[in-house]
């Protein structure tokens, strides 16, 4: 009876964990905005909902009945009419709820009850993939895991990623640059995490990851390195993070407050946030093919408007009211939250550096127009400068931001390819010596 | 008697031929029917265009090898059937399978080897594999449906590149345009760009008018169904000038031509030859037609071949003179400038596929053959390089086309009948109704 009980309770403790963190629904559209050309085509009476150009098997959107061609109106009564609104709308639901649906299809009103499907987890033969989560600053955080089979206790390496609020659980597309990187890093023998940013993907209880600060969104990542370290695969003293883009700014922060062995930074920025935007509006410049006179004018109103933005802490719209160019220009910032961009102008970025003890590896993709190589040299100089030997910087040919393949800005900018595994032969090769 | 004896001979003789020439088509039509069951179930991976997720694609040895079992079986049912008492078009589904069986074992030796090499995959084009000119042949193969050779890609680039450079100076002269800088700047000028779709609806609309006016001159008449005409939504600097997408494959409810509006701008130059290569008499007729065709073959609408559909729409180009477009200079030297590109892609891309050239010379190449279109360059040098064989499928399979329909001319079809032969055989390979038809 007492041996019941006990074994009751432990299942009842493993439940209640592997519930903690409910899967998000997976809608399974993909979906156009109604415009004009549309509603005249398919002889729409407005351009209210998003029409559904495509359907993905065993999903909820096969569940319910959804075709192509079908208009969606509303879910629980809520109305969408673009493709950003549907996905916010969904998001706010999980696995298993009950909803109502409103289309269009063959210019009627048709309306239902379904129920949503959850997102599948991503799944392989040779890795063992965990969807665990944690209790940080920010609400529940999602943390992904992909382990070698078979190992007890192995080195970790944390992916932290860049300033998009984009989640990194993304099943239902393995070929993304940071999936291929982190399987390839698990076949070697690494666990890989992927700290799931503040308010997206599965995440409970976080403020929107447009609304939360810079540190707040740090902080979130320095907890859940501190819940890892207790997992008993894990080799708390052989931690690696690898911060992609501002992930590489956020990465030696972190390690301000976690014991950290390395750091992989790739495409990141190594000076203070305003010369790196100067620095690099001149690439951008080129990878758009503008000539010389067009990018020079482009940097002086640039600068301008990153001066109002920044230095006077006026909103877009103040900044457009001065020049209206800015309102182009800065829209970028408005993805993150006012408090976010005023933190990270604070920074002191190539200074962060300075108290790294670890070993880093800094690489900049030849075809990076986002990054500046130069920024991967300055935080190389800087380490070595305090900690002599510690950084080495490294290029990778034809590759750009995204770890792509790519020749030219130019091809960076308008047909990347595909995921380029030079980075993590090169990563691997660091590991193994550092 | 003896007449009723021999009669009775013959009309016995004539059961006998048709039994078994009924036999053989049934036989024949089980052969299909096995074989598409058989294909199926290889679950053989869609080529890709990208040449790079073909390779990842790759199956494994063992798979390589249940594939390799099954074409040779039916290469070898294949060479035991007596073709001659097929009927026309048994005969060339027959031709069908064999192609598919023999560019399939192409592929199959070809991947085996890539296993066996470790795996690796080119990042700049085949040229860095050790057999490129192996895996080339295959792709050229592939996508354009006709026995060519690199080489002869190459000079048929190289022959109409020279052949269009001077159709576009003889305009250009007419023009009244002697310097040529001042000429291709001129054509960049607002003048040639509509930013009103109100305007460029009206546009189309005429020029769907006139196409259907003149159509039955040359091509079958058949009812044609009104095609939708919309921007291409979300259009990048990287988006081609137009698509074609039938009912079948759009959310819209109707056969649709979407034009490029990136930038708020669409080039008039080009309306008349993208329409006619998009709509009508190109992709839209193709697609509306095959769709009438009684050939109740299994392997109808089985297989897709680029040379063919995408062949089509570039042959139907150079009919706009006799469909009452390309009545001014204009429209017409957007004709050639659209085909210059295309001709300039074989030669690049053999280049880079095949002699290995670098980006930087193909760029070169660019530059110096193909004037006032440098936006483009880039984008178009990207995609031959990920692209391999895909961009040769426009011209060498309208060159192809040609070829097929002087041959109907000369066995006494008319023009018309020559088209129709082409449109209703739109899922053959263009090796097979150039051999066989």
């Amino acid at each position: 009876m007492k041996s019941t009980l006990v074994i009751s309770l432990f299942l009842f403790g493993i439940i209640c964990k592997a519930q903690e963190l409910a899967r998000r629904p997976l809608l399974g559209i993909q979906m156009e905005q109604i415009t004009e050309d549309v509603k005249r085509i398919m002889e729409l009476s407005s351009l209210k909902g998003v029409l559904i150009k495509g359907v993905i098997s065993n999903t909820t959107a096969t569940q319910a009945g959804f075709k192509k061609g079908d208009v969606l109106l509303k879910i629980n009564g809520k109305e969408v009419n673009t493709t950003t609104e549907t996905m916010k709308l969904i998001s706010t639901y999980k696995g298993g709820d009950e909803f109502t649906y409103e289309i269009i299809r063959d210019k009627k009103i048709i309306q239902g009850k379904s129920v949503f499907k959850a997102l599948p987890f991503e799944e392989y033969t040779d890795i063992d993939m965990q969807y665990t989560a944690t209790e940080t600053v920010n609400g529940i955080q999602r943390i992904i895991l992909s382990k070698p089979k078979n190992k007890v206790k192995v080195p970790a390496i944390v992916f932290i990623g860049g300033i998009g609020c984009y989640s990194l659980d993304t099943p239902l597309d393995t070929n993304k640059s940071e999936t291929k990187l982190l399987n390839t890093l698990t076949r070697a023998g690494y666990v890989c995490i992927r700290a799931e940013k503040p308010g997206v993907g599965d995440n409970m209880n976080c403020k929107p990851c447009n609304e939360i600060s810079f540190n707040e969104e740090l902080n979130g990542y320095v907890n859940v390195i501190k819940a890892i370290k207790k997992y008993d695969y894990v080799d708390s003293n052989q931690i690696y993070i690898i911060g992609h883009s501002m992930g590489g700014v956020m990465a030696p922060l972190i390690a301000k407050q976690s014991n950290i062995k390395g750091i992989i930074a790739y495409g990141t920025i190594g000076s203070n946030f305003i010369e790196y935007l100067a620095k690099t509006r001149r690439t951008i410049g080129e990878a758009y093919k503008w000539n010389p006179d067009e990018t020079d004018a482009y940097i002086k109103e640039y600068c301008e408007c990153a001066f109002y933005y920044f230095v006077e802490k006026m909103t877009t719209s103040e900044a457009a009211a001065k020049k209206e160019t800015c309102k182009d220009y800065l829209s970028i910032f408005d993805y993150r939250s006012r408090k976010y961009n005023n933190e990270l102008y604070e920074l002191n970025i190539p200074g962060a550096w300075k108290s790294f003890a670890g070993k880093a590896l800094l690489m900049w993709g030849e075809s990076d127009y986002i990054s500046s190589k130069e920024d991967h040299q300055i935080i190389t100089q800087t380490i070595n400068t305090y900690h002599p030997g510690n950084a080495e910087f490294v290029t990778v040919k034809a590759t750009e931001h995204g770890m792509k393949d790519a020749i030219t800005f130019q091809q960076a900018q308008t047909a990347p390819g595909s995921y380029n595994p030079v980075v993590a032969a090169q990563i691997l090769q660091w590991l193994a010596q550092s | 008697m003896k007449n009723k004896n021999y009669l009775h001979s013959v009309i016995f003789l004539v059961l006998i031929i048709f039994c078994n020439t009924q036999a053989q088509i049934i036989t024949f039509n089980k052969l299909c029917t096995d074989f598409i069951k058989g294909y199926n179930e290889l679950d053989i991976p869609a080529t890709d265009l990208d040449y790079k997720v073909n390779f990842s694609g790759i199956k494994s040895k063992d798979e390589l090898h249940k594939q390799e079992t099954f074409f040779l079986n039916y290469s070898k049912q294949l060479s035991k059937l007596d073709i001659r008492k097929l009927g026309v078009e048994e005969k060339l589904r027959y031709h069908q399978i064999n192609y598919e069986v023999n560019i399939n074992l192409e592929r199959i030796l070809l991947e085996k080897k890539w296993n066996l090499d470790g795996r690796k995959t080119p990042d700049n084009g085949l040229y860095q594999l050790s057999n490129y000119k192996d895996w080339y042949a295959y792709y050229i193969k592939h996508f354009t449906s006709v026995n060519i050779t690199p080489e002869e890609v190459f000079e048929m680039g190289e022959s109409e590149v020279k052949k269009i450079q001077t159709e576009i100076k003889k305009i250009q002269t007419s023009l009244g345009y002697i310097d040529e800088d001042s000429f291709f700047k001129y054509l960049q000028s607002d003048t040639f760009y509509l930013s009103d779709k109100e305007q460029i609806l009206n546009a189309y609309a005429q020029i769907d008018q006139t196409v259907r006016k003149n159509l039955y001159k040359l091509f079958p008449q058949i009812d044609i169904p009104q095609i939708g005409v919309m921007e291409w939504p979300d259009a990048t600097a990287s988006t081609p000038p137009g698509m074609y997408l039938d009912k079948a494959n759009n959310p819209y409810g109707k056969d649709i031509f979407q034009y490029n509006f990136y930038r708020q701008k669409h080039n008039t130059r080009a309306m008349e030859w993208l329409y006619m290569h998009e709509a009508i008499p190109g992709h839209h007729l193709q697609f509306v037609m095959r769709n009438t065709n009684s050939d109740s073959s299994i392997l109808r609408n089985n297989f897709f071949y680029f040379g063919n559909a995408e062949g089509w729409a570039c042959y139907v180009e150079d009919y706009g003179k006799e469909m009452g477009l390309y009545q001014n200079n204009y429209s017409y030297l957007g004709k050639w400038q659209w085909d210059l590109v295309r001709s300039a892609r074989l030669v690049m891309e053999v280049g880079i596929h095949y002699y290995g050239w670098s980006r930087e010379k193909a760029m070169q190449y660019w530059k110096d053959n193909i004037k006032g279109q440098d936006e483009i360059a880039d984008r178009e040098i990207t995609r031959i390089t990920n692209w391999a064989g895909q961009a040769l499928c426009y011209k060498a399979g309208a060159l192809t086309m040609k070829k097929i329909v002087k041959q109907k001319l000369k066995q006494g079809n008319s023009i018309i009948e020559a088209h129709q032969f082409l449109l209703l055989h739109s899922d053959f390979p263009l090796e097979v109704l150039l051999n066989w038809a």
